[in-house]
């Protein structure tokens, strides 16, 4: 049975302990139905920090100051965007933390887009056996891989690495820049 | 009589050409980007330019503002009257356009659209893609295409193309620069448009031995951006998007000083005869 983030609305396979989008933990069905919002003390998880596109280039994502250099890690730039102050930027994101993170338009996702084309809830990025995947979530304006000739529509879990270029909905692009996984 | 103004400068186009070349050794150059109907910044332009010894509109006359007939007419008079005027296409110099962003509407609230639009649209297929000045200044609305990337080439492109169709056309008048992309990369505007980085352009700045291109094709708050070292430069004109409406002045001496006007919000800014040189 599947069920749903209090704190960001996802729904979440039954075996995830906490939100695989937003990484908050799961609230038995018990408590939920009290309304009483206790988190699980066992996978309660730091709230993620607000997004990684309003911080410092270079930033990561959860622990600006304190991430060891040994920890996972992938790197974009943001090359086409709907905001002229975002081109260009470098956004580094932390796996090490939670093996999947959210993208997005709304601000409970990890790596949050301003683009009125990229759905609130849009893609998520995964570790998984030291490689990351890239899977739509089901976004309005798709999630697309460019093959080296035109940007191609991401329809399942696909692999992405160095270089990688992905296209969020139809105004954002960024490159993958720095890959680490540990 | 509106398209007798249109006809006039078919005529005076004579057999259409792709590139425009044009060799002016002294004085200075002014280029407009986008005015989108923004009559009075192509007034203040061409009245601020009287010692100018060329204005080049680089495209997108019409479709957004509130007078992209009389723009259109106004502009297209100025070049009839004048051969330093010249009209450069944009990307809303086409049937794709038009009926999406406001200019079809505008005719058609004037009663003027069946009449008016097919000489509007023969215009726009004659209006080159791009003005080379002096071999080394090269004036596009949108950027370089992927394939040809020779002027040479673009010698050779179709005219009297309404959209253009035609797949290089269509992205002179369509592509932006981005500092971070390598090569081509297709954009964001749609199908058939391309983003184009500093090793693409580079190699065709110096193929064909271009020291700086002036586009326009993209807002910028300040009414101007450089990019790629200072050798590209988008030119933007209209307040249509909330920002500054600028033009671009170039000597044509060898040092190619450059100097950005920001037009003035205000009313009765300049003086007649306008002359701020």
């Amino acid at each position: 049975m599947t069920w749903f983030c209090t704190k960001c609305g996802s729904q979440n396979e039954d075996s995830e302990s906490a939100c695989v989008v937003c990484g908050s933990g799961k609230i038995s069905e018990m408590e939920s139905q009290q309304g009483v919002i206790v988190q699980d003390p066992g996978t309660q998880q730091p709230a993620p920090e607000p997004s990684p596109v309003q911080q410092a280039p270079q930033a990561p994502v959860s622990r600006p100051a304190e991430v060891p250099p040994e920890e996972s890690f992938l790197e974009f730039q943001f090359v086409q965007s709907p905001m002229d102050s975002l081109m260009g930027k470098k956004v580094k994101v932390n796996f090490s933390v939670f093996p999947s993170v959210s993208v997005g338009r709304s601000p409970e996702n990890v790596m949050q887009i301003p683009d009125a084309s990229v759905s609130r809830m849009h893609a998520k990025i995964m570790l998984d056996g030291g490689s990351y995947y890239l899977e739509d979530v089901g976004s309005s304006n798709g999630t697309f891989i460019y093959d080296g000739s035109k940007f191609v529509e991401v329809k399942e879990k696909t692999k992405i690495q160095e270089k990688s270029l992905v296209k969020f909905g139809e105004g954002t692009i960024v490159k993958v820049t720095s890959v680490k996984a540990v | 009589m509106m398209a007798d103004t249109l006809d006039r400068y078919v005529e005076k186009l004579g057999h259409p050409v792709p590139v425009r070349k044009m060799v002016v050794e002294t004085g200075e150059a002014a280029f407009v980007g986008d005015t989108h109907g923004a009559l009075d910044v192509s007034s203040y332009a061409l009245a601020v330019s009287r010692n100018s010894a060329l204005v080049c509109f680089v495209g997108d006359l019409v479709d957004r503002g509130k007078n992209q007939l009389y723009n259109l007419l106004f502009v297209v008079e100025s070049a009839i009257i004048s051969r330093r005027v010249v009209i450069v296409r944009g990307n809303h110099e086409s049937t794709l356009t038009n009926d999406y962003y406001g200019f079809s509407e505008e005719l058609k609230d004037l009663g003027v659209f069946d009449q008016l639009y097919p000489h509007v649209v023969r215009l726009y297929g004659r209006l080159p893609y791009a003005l080379l000045l002096n071999n080394c200044i090269l004036a596009v609305h949108g950027g370089i295409a992927s394939d040809p990337s020779t002027l040479h080439a673009w010698d050779s492109l179709p005219m009297d193309d309404p959209e253009p169709s035609d797949s290089s056309a269509f992205q002179i008048l369509w592509n932006d620069p981005r500092e971070y992309v390598d090569g081509f990369l297709p954009g964001t505007r749609g199908e058939g448009t391309y983003l184009f980085g500093p090793d693409a352009f580079n190699e065709f700045a110096q193929k064909n031995g271009i020291k700086l291109l002036i586009r326009a094709h993209e807002v910028k708050k300040s009414g101007y951006e450089y990019m790629f070292q200072g050798k590209l430069i988008s030119i933007f004109s209209s307040r249509y998007h909330k920002g500054k409406a600028a033009i671009l002045r170039i000597g044509l001496g060898p040092d190619n000083r450059q100097e950005i006007m920001v037009v003035p919000d205000e009313e009765g800014s300049i003086e007649w005869p306008a002359d701020p040189v």
